[in-house]
Formats: structure tokens, sequence, C-alpha cells
């Protein structure tokens, strides 16, 4: 009897433990749990200073008073990064064109500083139509390391000499903080997302 | 206490303070196969080997709480499960407090425990535990190969597939122990207790 009740103790305390560490069973991986983390409680996002494709000066605190839909992206990138830029571009498509540049600002930020120039990240935004006013293809000048580590952007070199990441649309609301983490596949949430905050 | 059981002891401590050396951790968190498989399960022995260390185990040990050894079973079930999901192997990598929870609770919940409930099991318990951990290993194995998402973002995704078949291997290497000594090496022998 001692061991029945022991035994039954012993596993509805493992269930609840395992029904905990995975947000009631809804986060298996670190990355869903972030999204839900997110989704849950909006989070300040560091301000970071920028060069953009133009060449110019820009920090990302500028853009406060915005909703800002970013993703992160190198431009050597021959996988990942063009599925990106073309989805970004759908999401550019799609949003409400008074909306653009005003209201919305997109953003698809470089996590290999180093390589990725003016000149690179303009011939990356030409590609997907990103006019500099409503569409910033930038890399960061400072603080990078932090924003990776807030927004929980995780970038591993492959090996050979690329980078393996995971991939993501970034909706920041107007008072600069991370409000969802959407999938980079679905395009149209995206713009839902963006239009339900307009 | 034997002098056998201080042997026990002193290597399970050993074999914990080895594994918690910064060098030894960062090797083995490199992989995730090397995490998962290598870093967790020695943890596991280490605890098997304390459990050991503490002599033999007595009919009426734990005040009748672990009868038939079923209550330690649980709870090393329990552990093992909790610390296959991935998102708890990223948490122990990004948070000093998970990787103190991992080497606190795998030699200490799932070690062990079991090393002082397998004595206590009945042979078809024995048998079932077995049979569940090699149809577990190839499930868990198929679960990471063809996971279509990374499954931890602290590793790439071909980690999963080297995890994958590690899983498998093992899996298959305790079907075929078991496979020849069911019809090679002739009946178990129960009173070894310890490790069969």
């Amino acid at each position: 009897m001692r061991t029945w009740l022991a035994s039954i103790s012993a596993a509805v305390l493992g269930t609840v433990a395992l029904v905990w560490a995975t947000d009631g069973g809804r986060a298996f991986t670190a990355e869903t749990a972030r999204r839900l983390a997110v989704s849950k409680h909006a989070m300040a996002v560091p301000d970071l200073r920028l060069q953009l494709q133009t060449g110019a000066q820009a920090r990302l605190r500028e853009l406060e008073g915005e909703l800002v839909v970013a993703t992160f992206i190198y431009t050597r990138c021959r996988t990942m990064c063009p599925m990106l830029g073309t989805r970004m571009a759908r999401i550019r498509g799609q949003l409400p064109e008074s909306a653009v540049g005003s209201e919305v600002r997109l953003l698809s930020l470089s996590f290999d500083p180093a390589r990725d120039t003016p000149d690179r990240l303009r011939a990356y935004g030409d590609r997907y139509g990103a006019e500099p006013a409503s569409w910033w293809v930038a890399r960061p000048r400072s603080g990078l390391e932090r924003v990776l580590d807030e927004l929980g952007v995780v970038v591993l070199p492959d090996g050979n000499g690329g980078f393996r990441h995971n991939a993501a649309f970034y909706l920041i609301d107007r008072k600069g903080r991370l409000v969802a983490i959407l999938d980079d596949k679905r395009p149209e949430a995206v713009v839902r997302a963006v239009e339900k905050r307009l | 206490m034997t002098a056998l059981d201080k042997r026990w002891l002193a290597a399970g401590l050993g074999l914990w303070a080895i594994l918690a050396l910064p060098p030894v951790r960062s090797a083995l968190e490199a992989t995730l196969a090397g995490h998962m498989v290598a870093q967790i399960g020695l943890l596991a022995v280490a605890g098997w080997w304390l459990g050991r260390g503490l002599g033999p185990v007595p009919p009426g040990e734990a005040g009748g709480f672990n009868r038939f050894g079923a209550t330690g079973v649980v709870v090393a079930v329990f552990a093992l499960i909790f610390w296959m999901l991935p998102v708890n192997l990223d948490k122990a990598l990004l948070a000093p407090v998970w990787e103190a929870g991992k080497f606190l609770s795998v030699p200490l919940l799932l070690g062990l425990p079991l090393a002082r409930s397998w004595p206590r099991l009945p042979p078809l318990a024995r048998g079932l535990l077995w049979a569940n951990a090699v149809s577990m290993l190839v499930v868990m194995g198929w679960v990471y190969r063809e996971a279509p998402v990374r499954l931890c973002n602290s590793y790439l995704i071909d980690q999963q597939l080297l995890l994958g078949l590690t899983l498998w291997g093992l899996g298959a290497v305790i079907a075929a122990y078991w496979t020849i000594r069911a019809f090679v090496g002739g009946a178990p022998d129960e009173g070894r207790g310890a490790i069969g």
C-alpha cells in the first residue's frame, strides 16, 4: 500500500515537473518555449547602432513609434536568407501601402557585420526590392551579441565559412518591445500580426 | 560498510567529480550525442555506483515505500524522460542553475534510485524495462533523425542525425545482447542482481 502511494506520488510529481518544463506540454524545444514566453510578456529590445545599406548611420531606437518587422540574415548565405528576403518582400507587398515606411519598417539585420559591408547589404536589398526608406538592410556596429542573446537568435558557424541560424520574423511594437516571434515560413501570419496593430 | 562498498562509493563520487570538471563538461556538451548519451549516461552511472556503494539492498529498505523497487523505478523513469527533452538540454547549456540541476538530479534521481531498486525488481519487471528501453531508444532515435526542425537551438541539425544514429546503435546493442543471452547464454542468473 505504501509503495503504491509512493509510486503514484512520484508519478504525479514527475508529471508536474514535465508539464512545468514544457509550458504545459506545448514547448518541447527551446525555440517554442521562447516564442510562448514572448507572446505572454513583451520584452524590451536593446538599442543598436546600425549602418544601413546606404552607408548612413542609424540607431534602432530611432524606429520607436513605428512597428518593426525584423529578421536576421548574412548576405553570403545561399539557403535560408534568400528565402527570408523573398518572404520579407512578400510581407512588404501585402502590407497597406500607406503604412509602409511611416508606420511599419522592415529590417533585415546582418549577424556577419565584418563581411557585410554597405555595398553587400545594398546588393542583398536590391535583390528583393528593399527601398531604404521603408526597408533597412543593416549591419550592427555594436551590441550584436546582446541582441542575438535577448531575441534568442542562435548563430553557429557551419564549418564551411558560413553560418547555421534559426530563422523567424520578430515583431517589435511602437515602444521598442519584442511582442511576437513568428514562423519564418508563414509571411501571411506576419502581415496579419502587423495589421492587428495598425 | 565493506571495503568493496567504499570502492563503489569512491568510484561514483570520482566519476561525478570528473564529469563536473570544466574541460570534460564542455567536451561532452560540444555535441548533442555527447551531451545526451555520454554525459547524462555517465552521470547516471555515477549515481548507480553511489547506490551500490551504499551496500546490499535489504528487503525492508525505505520502510516499505519501495517494495519490489517500484517507487525508485518510477522516479528514475521520470528523471530520464525529463533529461531527454530537447528544451531541457538547451536550458542546461544556457542557465547555470539548470546545469547544476542536471548534475544533481541525474545521479541522485536516476542512477541512485535505480541501483537501490533494481535488485528488488521482479524478473518480469526487469524484462519489461529492458524491452521498453530498446523501443524508447529506437523511437527517440527516429524522432531526432526525422524532425523537420532543429530541436536543440544550441546544436546544428547534423548533430541530431548523429544523436539519432547513436540512440539506434545503443538500442541495437541492448537488443543484440539480450537476444544472444536469451538464446545462447542459457538462463539469466537472477542472483547477480545488480546488472541483469
